[in-house]
């Protein structure tokens, strides 16, 4: 009985986002009511948007310091998904207290949930490593396994790239002329005669209470930043007087931290210095180096050394893009569904998140392990 | 760049990820009816082969997400 009322009422809901969202308002007319629960979409950037309007230079101590690391440092963001992954670490070192506050022979439910965590690693690095290297591989792979699934699992909760503030057209306009924080990277001083800077589409914020929220049905205003060729002279589409209403851009405090190319490429660069010191140390420094700059087999074994030494650097930028381009297309998908069905479409594309955030933190730590076994084995020309 | 057909950025980046999920896609589709015959022959060795299919499957993956990262770059920076 009740998980009737449940489906029906979801199917209802879907009924409504259909016919109310982008999707039925390409279908039906506007002048009929179609369209009235849909926003704009959100603005899509590959670079995690600052926190804060103003470099941390205006916040901290050291702006007189004359020293570029100094100003380099002071002159940077703090970014969305930069506080998205200190969150996770938080969530983590708290999980790790939990469980260890009373560690029991007889476990009590977290303490089992880790467990069962912890074995399946075990006997997984056991059965490719050999069970006498567990102890030496287990304590990077589950880390870079648990660490990845939480910050994938944590992106897809309600109120990461929802909740923010809004970037108003002053904003974005000092950003553009400044060249630092231009969301879109335009190299207008390379190439002179192609610089005019596209147009940025705005959202209509209206105030409701203390905080400004984004009415539904808003997608009917179009608003954008015309910029042309000078940043300087950015003119919005429609002057919006009305003081409860804001134009500008939604610039999240929170993001999955996966979404960030950086956050992917230190941890793959973890992975790749953690693979090549276990190389070094159980094989030696020449024998390991030897594997990728190779004499004594000939022109060929040299040649087949070059090509793996680039296939190690290839595998730092596969490991990046893998989990990054992975995480980043669920963040569109999600926005670009919320977009064309609201209220229900979405949930699916959850089920589908969770699966995949799972699925891509264990190929990362299981890539690791594999390419750390290889290159703890020795090359031995005795074999062919 | 403007022409008669509209934005010619915006066909790039579409045929980069179209064409660049076709690949990936046969692949993934191949792996994973190879495998299923395979626990289907050999129901025992069903982890393993489960284990060596995903990690089979994110290296084809990793093509799409290139053509996918092409697509975003084509669009988002260049």
């Amino acid at each position: 009985m009740n998980t009737k009322i449940i489906l029906i009422s979801i199917l209802l809901l879907t009924l409504l986002g259909v016919f109310g969202g982008k999707l039925g308002s390409s279908v039906i007319p506007e002048s009929w009511g179609g369209g009235f629960f849909s926003s704009p979409i959100g603005h899509i950037a590959i670079k995690a948007e600052p926190v804060h309007a103003e470099p941390i230079k205006a916040l901290s101590l050291g702006t007189n310091s004359s020293s570029k690391l100094v100003k380099a440092i002071t002159n940077t963001y703090i970014t969305n998904t930069m506080i998205a992954t200190w969150l996770t670490i938080i969530v983590l070192i708290i999980f790790a207290w939990l469980v260890n506050k009373n560690k029991n022979p007889i476990p009590n439910r977290l303490q089992g949930f880790a467990e069962i965590v912890m074995e399946f690693f075990i006997t997984l690095i056991g059965g490719i490593v050999g069970a006498t290297q567990v102890k030496r591989f287990f304590p990077l792979i589950m880390t870079i396994f648990l660490f990845i699934v939480i910050a994938n699992w944590m992106g897809i909760l309600p109120g990461y790239g929802t909740i923010g503030w809004i970037e108003t057209p002053e904003i974005i306009k000092s950003h553009l002329s400044h060249g630092d924080s231009s969301s879109d990277g335009h190299s207008e001083h390379d190439d002179g005669h192609h610089a005019e800077y596209d147009d940025e589409h705005l959202a209509k914020f209206v105030k409701s209470g203390p905080v400004y929220v984004q009415p539904l049905g808003s997608v009917k205003e179009k608003i954008s930043l015309t910029c042309g060729l000078d940043p300087s002279h950015c003119e919005s589409t429609k002057e919006l007087t009305n003081p409860n209403v804001q134009a500008g851009r939604l610039s999240p405090y929170l993001r999955s931290a996966n979404t960030d190319v950086n956050t992917t490429l230190a941890i793959a660069l973890v992975a790749m210095v953690m693979i090549h010191w276990w190389g070094l140390s159980t094989l030696g420094p020449l024998t390991h180096i030897g594997k990728f700059i190779n004499f004594k087999e000939g022109p060929t074994g040299f040649v087949v050394g070059i090509i793996e030494a680039i296939s190690e650097v290839a595998r730092i930028f596969s490991f990046t893009f893998r989990l990054f381009g992975n995480i980043f297309a669920g963040e569109v998908l999600l926005i670009v569904v919320a977009f064309l069905i609201p209220l229900t479409g979405i949930l699916v594309f959850l089920f589908l998140e969770v699966f995949v955030g799972v699925i891509q933190a264990f190929i990362f730590s299981i890539l690791t392990l594999v390419f750390a076994a290889t290159a703890t084995t020795a090359h031995s020309a005795d074999e062919h | 760049m403007e022409s008669i057909f509209g934005d010619v950025k915006t066909l790039a980046a579409a045929l980069a990820i179209g064409l660049g999920g076709l690949g990936p896609g046969l692949a993934i589709g191949m792996l994973a009816s190879k495998a299923m015959e395979a626990i289907g022959r050999n129901p025992e060795a069903r982890g393993p082969i489960q284990q060596n299919m995903i990690l089979g499957l994110a290296f084809a993956e990793a093509i799409a997400i290139y053509a996918f990262l092409m697509a975003l770059i084509i669009i988002f920076v260049a």
